[in-house]
């Protein structure tokens, strides 16, 4: 199964009122999404406003979706589209507006900016941050080599089950419970701060 | 928690989730992911994909904002949830009040029996009716036009046929009609202009004080009531021409 096609399985369990499938549509893509309106627009918040919206309205046009195209493509342009009316409305208020120019572009690649979606929050938060970011370093070393190995590679360089299969020369299907395995440790090590 | 693994391949349900979430699903139908979600419980799978998404983000070194949109947006989509289910309702009311016979829907529920005799008597009673029209019909004058003819002709049509009947026998009249070809009614001859003085004195008043009349005031009444009388422009006019 393509990775599209399982995303129109969840979609359509959402169009028959499955809500927890489109809540793991949300929990799959809001990073993307959130990634995406934030090269519209430099205030944190606001971009995380327009996500919101993006999926609101994906959520209320749902039933218009035809599996055509993948569920992000069309998510995609959901949320371009409600970025680009905001831009329109603040330019209309008057509000001060900067839109940079590689928006608009489909590729999911690192902002230039990344530092824009910098958690501004409290001294308190930005501390649970570090904290949290410190036992998650702490469990990626005490994993066992081909587990960090498998892990880094997907989530640090971007490549598929089966490139780091090339790569580590086992099977796709090792890659994939190596991984697994690995996500499983490090979690366990997040627990305390997921709660 | 320990979760049952899927019956056909025995993953471990958080490993089909791990793989769905990297966009490299486990197999060929959808069957794993509808196994999970039906087996995972769903505060589960949120703390799990939450957690891989801090997990990610770390990794790859965004000390960014990784706000859960999820938790903001609920209350939203259940409160859309809510909306959808009340819809049905709302648009069932809509028909009924605005575009249907109330008592349509009724209708529509009793058994195909009662229908079937209900629509047979509607055209029984529907012929029934016409024939009884038809019957009565030649027995039947309209009483205005009956009215009408105990009155005789009105005084408006009795002065009207009085003034055309002046204008036909007026022997210059019948010379011009008699000699004028169809394509020569516009250009009629000097010498016959004087047949203008023998019309009418309510078509030969002036300006001034324009002659009333009464054929053009009934005429006027009938076409056009909300004006009530002609208009004073008005008479000018036709009493010119």
């Amino acid at each position: 199964m393509k990775p599209q096609e399982s995303d129109n399985a969840l979609v359509e369990r959402a169009q028959a009122g499955d809500r927890k499938a489109f809540d793991l549509l949300v929990l799959k893509y809001q990073q993307r999404v959130l990634r995406l309106v934030g090269r519209f627009v430099r205030d944190p918040d606001q971009a995380q406003d327009l996500a919101q919206e993006a999926f609101i309205k994906a959520y209320r046009a749902l039933d218009r979706f035809r599996g055509d195209s993948a569920f992000y493509t069309w998510l995609y342009r959901i949320a371009v589209n409600t970025a680009k009316n905001k831009l329109s409305a603040n330019a209309r208020s008057g509000y001060s507006v900067s839109l940079n120019q590689s928006a608009g572009n489909e590729s999911d690649d690192p902002l230039p900016e990344p530092e824009r979606l910098r958690d501004h929050g409290t001294p308190e938060r930005l501390a649970a941050t570090e904290e949290l970011d410190q036992s998650i370093a702490r469990a990626m070393s005490k994993l066992p080599e081909d587990l960090r190995t498998a892990l880094t590679l997907r989530e640090m360089e971007g490549l598929s089950y089966e490139q780091i299969a090339e790569v580590m020369e086992c099977p796709i299907g090792t890659v994939r419970s190596r991984i697994f395995r690995a996500r499983e440790a490090v979690l366990q090590a997040m627990q305390p701060y997921l709660d | 928690m320990t979760d049952r693994n899927h019956p056909k391949t025995q993953f471990d349900p958080a490993e089909i989730l791990s793989a769905w979430w990297d966009h490299e699903p486990v197999s060929e139908d959808a069957s794993e992911l509808n196994w999970l979600l039906t087996e995972m419980d769903h505060s589960r799978l949120r703390h799990k994909l939450r957690g891989y998404q801090l997990l990610q983000a770390h990794l790859q070194n965004q000390a960014a904002k990784t706000p859960d949109l999820l938790s903001s947006i609920s209350a939203q989509l259940e409160q859309i949830d809510a909306e959808r289910e009340q819809q049905p309702k709302q648009s069932w009311q809509l028909k009924t009040d605005q575009f249907c016979n109330p008592s349509a829907n009724h209708k529509r529920f009793l058994p195909p029996v009662l229908r079937a005799t209900a629509i047979a008597a509607s055209v029984i009673i529907a012929m029934l009716a016409v024939g009884l029209a038809f019957f009565n019909e030649p027995q039947q004058e309209p009483v205005s036009s009956s009215a009408q003819r105990a009155q005789g002709p009105s005084a408006n049509d009795q002065a009207l046929r009085a003034t055309l009947e002046s204008v036909a026998q007026t022997p210059q009249m019948l010379t011009v009609v008699d000699n004028q070809a169809p394509d020569q009614v516009r250009s009629l001859p000097s010498a016959n202009r004087n047949v203008v003085n023998e019309l009418p004195s309510w078509a030969r008043g002036g300006s001034v004080e324009p002659a009333s009349d009464p054929y053009l005031t009934t005429h006027y009444q009938t076409t056009a009531p909300e004006y009530g009388t002609v208009p004073l422009q008005m008479q000018i006019h036709f009493g010119r021409d």
